[in-house]
């Protein structure tokens, strides 16, 4: 496993908020929390992916089932 | 070995979660999430040499396979319920982390359960 996904959510994590600064700063804050809300979804599909990974090796590991 | 590097992966890991948790975004807790889980993918090659030593040596001392795989089960739920444990716990859910660790123990509780029961037999047998 490569630890480039942490890095890819890290940045993923910073850029959304930097865009909701800025969207609040323009007073748009609508769209901030649609940008929030959108960046929290492409993040938690990572994760899903991720947990689909570990339940995938452990149930090799354990040859269960 | 390449202790360090898990070791390594861990301190880089939590850096980036206080970092995104000084940014107050809601974002260290998919991090906090994918940390764990690559910190545990990372030791399965020792799982996974563990289980074949462990297997080789019950067959060396004739353990039927039943039991053998019941405790490999028991392991692999414990390994399970520890991870989802201690992260429910990094959320401040606490309570809700002692649930799952006591809905563990119930079900490895009720997997154990032929064994006490195979146990209690061959003594009986004996006596």
């Amino acid at each position: 496993m490569n630890i480039d996904i942490i890095f890819k959510i890290a940045a993923i994590g910073i850029l959304i908020t930097v865009i909701c600064q800025i969207l609040k700063k323009s007073d748009r804050d609508d769209i901030a929390t649609l940008v929030s809300l959108a960046g929290l979804i492409i993040v938690l599909t990572f994760v899903i992916s991720m947990i689909a990974d570990l339940f995938e090796s452990i149930k090799n590991i354990f040859n269960l089932y | 070995m390449d202790i360090y590097k898990i070791i390594v992966v861990g301190i880089i890991c939590a850096i980036i979660i206080v970092y995104l948790k000084s940014v107050n975004s809601e974002f260290c807790i998919p991090v906090s999430v994918c940390s764990g889980i690559l910190l545990l993918i990372m030791t399965a090659s020792y799982v996974t040499d563990f289980i074949t030593i462990f297997s080789d040596v019950a067959k060396l001392s004739n353990i039927n396979g039943s039991v053998l795989k019941i405790i490999l089960k028991i392991v692999a739920i414990s390994y399970l319920i520890e991870f989802s444990s201690t992260l429910i716990e990094d959320f401040g859910l606490k309570s809700i982390a002692d649930k799952v660790v006591f809905a563990g123990k119930i079900v490895i509780l009720t997997m154990s359960a032929p064994i006490i029961k195979s146990l209690i037999e061959t003594v009986i047998g004996l006596l």
